[in-house]
């Protein structure tokens, strides 16, 4: 083992390796295929624009688990407001103000509540990625991005 | 053939090594041979639906996206939470990708960037937490993995060096492989930093590697 091994030698033992170490639980796998079914075509995408789990570390905020974690979630019609208080309530807003019915899916089932007419709504938040659907009043329809709250 | 139809054979190779078959080490992984249909054309069909185009895409990038999961030190739970939350965010993007035929370096990154927020939301990490370590039997691939004395050393080296390599070299044996575009995308960082990155990754990785040779020389007879 004294030799100096080759760049080749080493990524060739990093590649066994890792593969070894790394390979995918069949849960995964299956989880992942099973997705699909999620799919949805009438609605319209809010993508997530702002996320300030993402901006910690530029700010140099230490997380303590209480805080409150802000979100945006952006469609060209509707914007979602979100904080998450403590990792486990989600309280949002739909803008512009307005009623709505919304929806919090996710693999393990839906949850569902009424926007005010502020556009205020909140959720428990539930174990695992979620996508909030909301449902306006003029028939528009958004769903937001996955996300793991 | 797939992952999950092992049964209860002896874990002697890793799943993926079953996939290559006699292929020579360095050949097209497998599901990229000359009839498996191009990506962008996977991305297309399960966009309208196709369960088994989305199957494909599962089987072909499922590697890469649990790899660049498993450099950070997530719990195992958390893990297959963030493997979740990525493939479930693809459905939602499939008829909007910019470049379809490049879903594996989209998948890495918001893996990626997922793992970022998780991470600095330290109430859900495990830090001590060894990768390797697979507490929950439900995620655990296998019953042991046996690994040869040589590449359980670089892996033991890989945890010396320093964090930015680690998750360079990770990225630099993905599989399928990562093209230097994509890994620079991946990563944010400019495409010209890759290879001379990657250079000196690898001399890091091998000065830890004679270190832990030195260590085990010394160990008392």
């Amino acid at each position: 083992m004294s030799t100096p091994r080759s760049d080749d030698s080493l990524i060739a033992d990093l590649r066994r390796g890792l593969a070894a170490v790394d390979a995918v639980p069949p849960a995964v796998l299956d989880a992942a295929k099973a997705v699909l079914t999620w799919r949805t075509i009438d609605a319209e995408l809010a993508e997530l624009t702002f996320d300030s789990a993402a901006e910690r570390e530029l700010a140099g905020v230490r997380s303590d688990g209480d805080e409150v974690r802000r979100l945006t979630f952006s469609s060209r019609t509707l914007t979602l407001e979100i904080e998450v208080h403590g990792g486990v309530r989600l309280v949002g807003q739909v803008v512009p103000p307005q009623r709505a019915a919304l929806e919090l899916r996710s693999p393990d089932g839906s949850l569902f509540t009424e926007a005010d007419e502020l556009g205020r709504f909140a959720f428990d938040v539930p174990p695992g990625p979620s996508s909030l659907v909301c449902r306006a009043a003029d028939e528009v329809t958004i769903t937001t991005d996955w996300t793991l709250y | 053939m797939s992952v999950i139809e092992r049964g209860g054979a002896p874990p002697v190779t890793p799943p993926d090594a079953v996939h290559r078959g006699p292929a020579p080490a360095g050949a097209l992984p497998y599901h990229a041979g000359m009839d498996a249909p191009p990506t962008a054309d996977l991305v297309r069909s399960a966009a309208g639906g196709d369960q088994q185009a989305w199957d494909g895409l599962v089987e072909r990038y499922g590697r890469l996206v649990w790899s660049v999961i498993r450099g950070f030190r997530l719990d195992a739970a958390t893990a297959a939470d963030v493997s979740q939350t990525t493939w479930l965010r693809l459905v939602e993007h499939l008829d909007r990708l910019r470049e379809p035929d490049r879903v594996g370096s989209w998948l890495a990154t918001t893996a990626r960037n997922e793992c970022l927020r998780v991470y600095r939301r330290s109430a859900r990490t495990i830090p001590s937490e060894l990768p390797g370590d697979i507490t929950d039997p439900r995620l655990r691939p296998d019953e042991r993995v046996i690994l040869d004395e040589e590449a359980g050393a670089v892996l033991a080296a890989l945890e010396l060096v320093p964090e930015q390599c680690r998750e360079l070299l990770r990225l630099i044996v993905a599989d399928p492989p990562l093209s230097y575009q994509d890994i620079a995308e991946v990563l944010g960082r400019p495409l010209g930093s890759i290879g001379p990155t990657r250079q000196r990754c690898l001399d890091r990785l091998r000065a830890a590697l004679t270190t832990i040779d030195s260590g085990s020389e010394r160990r008392p007879r």
